[in-house]
């Protein structure tokens, strides 16, 4: 089955909600007019990455803004959105990925790998989600969750598509253009990781990041780099094809994707932790 | 902790930042949300905003 992806590469302001709410919009937009039935958003798209302030305040359950507006465009333009936010619950805040789809459903996946200074603002999850879909089964990741092998080990034989939003940086200084020591090999792999993947797991892979300036900041080294995003979004056809890859700038990646949908809609899904509470609200389809 | 991609020798030095990143990061974390207040509303947009956006 062949369907058409979009992958949104866009920049967010640090803690402006209603400016990257609008911005998303005007590009999911785009995506609704090519066609797209799926449409990833980069990681904390809502909030903007970077260390700084308490995303507290920030935060947002399922009935937020966010996923209030993208479950209603999801319903309207029958399109399947996965976009990244930060959802608190009670005292904790989690780096999160909602998948929303044109039935209303909504599943959550909470990031596992939390890196650099994350960790010092979010809570980790604990596990893998898979959302079944009309066209197969849909494997979650954030960012640097597609670094570890076991993440995708546990999605292995159980998914038909991977869907990966991310704010990766390059590591490299924008001023200057040298690489970060340590980590300026990293910033160049989220170009190839998704590719690898496709191929090793055999799946398409749609993989979204930001793109725009950014200071990353190294904790125990106490530095910084005036860095920028990576951007590199791509859309991974599995076995079929190159891989499309995008530069640097904002853009709406398009692009069709072949799911071979192995065991068809299973109850063995994870469900997010999220998803019972969506259910329960008006959030809900009737 | 395996990495699906080979980092070369900057995977040990990963591998150690990481560990300790979990362990200082967590310990700040935890101190950051018991300050936090257990109840919270949604943030909100200007209803200009929302409206533009509900216009479709």
């Amino acid at each position: 089955m062949k369907i058409l992806a979009a992958a949104i590469q866009m920049p967010s302001e640090l803690l402006n909600l209603p400016t990257n709410l609008q911005r998303a919009d005007e590009l999911l937009r785009q995506a609704r007019d090519a066609g797209a039935e799926l449409a990833v958003l980069p990681e904390l798209f809502n909030t903007g990455y970077g260390a700084g302030r308490d995303f507290g305040p920030h935060g947002e359950t399922v009935e937020g803004p966010t996923l209030s507006h993208l479950l209603r465009r999801a319903r309207q333009w029958s399109m399947h959105i996965a976009a990244g936010f930060v959802e608190r619950e009670g005292r904790h805040l989690y780096n999160s990925l909602a998948f929303c789809s044109p039935e209303g459903d909504l599943h959550v996946y909470r990031k596992r790998n939390l890196v650099f200074w994350e960790r010092f603002r979010f809570h980790p999850g604990r596990e893998p989600v898979i959302v079944p879909t009309r066209w197969g089964r849909v494997g979650l990741a954030v960012c640097a969750d597609m670094i570890y092998k076991r993440v995708w080990n546990h999605y292995r034989d159980q998914i038909d598509l991977a869907v990966v939003s991310s704010a990766w940086p390059e590591f490299s200084n924008r001023e200057t253009g040298k690489r970060h020591w340590l980590l300026g090999h990293v910033g160049p792999l989220c170009g190839d990781i998704p590719a690898k993947v496709a191929q090793d797991l055999g799946v398409p892979v749609v993989f979204s990041n930001q793109c725009g300036e950014t200071r990353t900041r190294i904790p125990l080294l106490h530095s910084w780099i005036p860095d920028r995003f990576a951007g590199r979004s791509s859309i991974c056809d599995g076995r079929h094809g190159a891989p499309l890859i995008a530069d640097l700038e904002p853009t709406v990646l398009t692009a069709p994707i072949t799911i071979h949908s192995k065991r068809g809609l299973k109850s063995w899904h994870t469900m997010s932790p999220s998803a019972p509470a969506a259910a329960s609200s008006g959030l809900a389809p009737s | 902790m395996a990495y699906y991609v080979p980092l070369g020798p900057r995977g040990g030095f990963l591998r150690f930042g990481t560990f300790m990143i979990d362990i200082l990061g967590g310990w700040t974390y935890r101190r950051a949300s018991r300050r936090r207040a257990a109840t919270f509303a949604n943030p909100t947009i200007p209803a200009a905003l929302l409206e533009a956006l509900h216009a479709e």
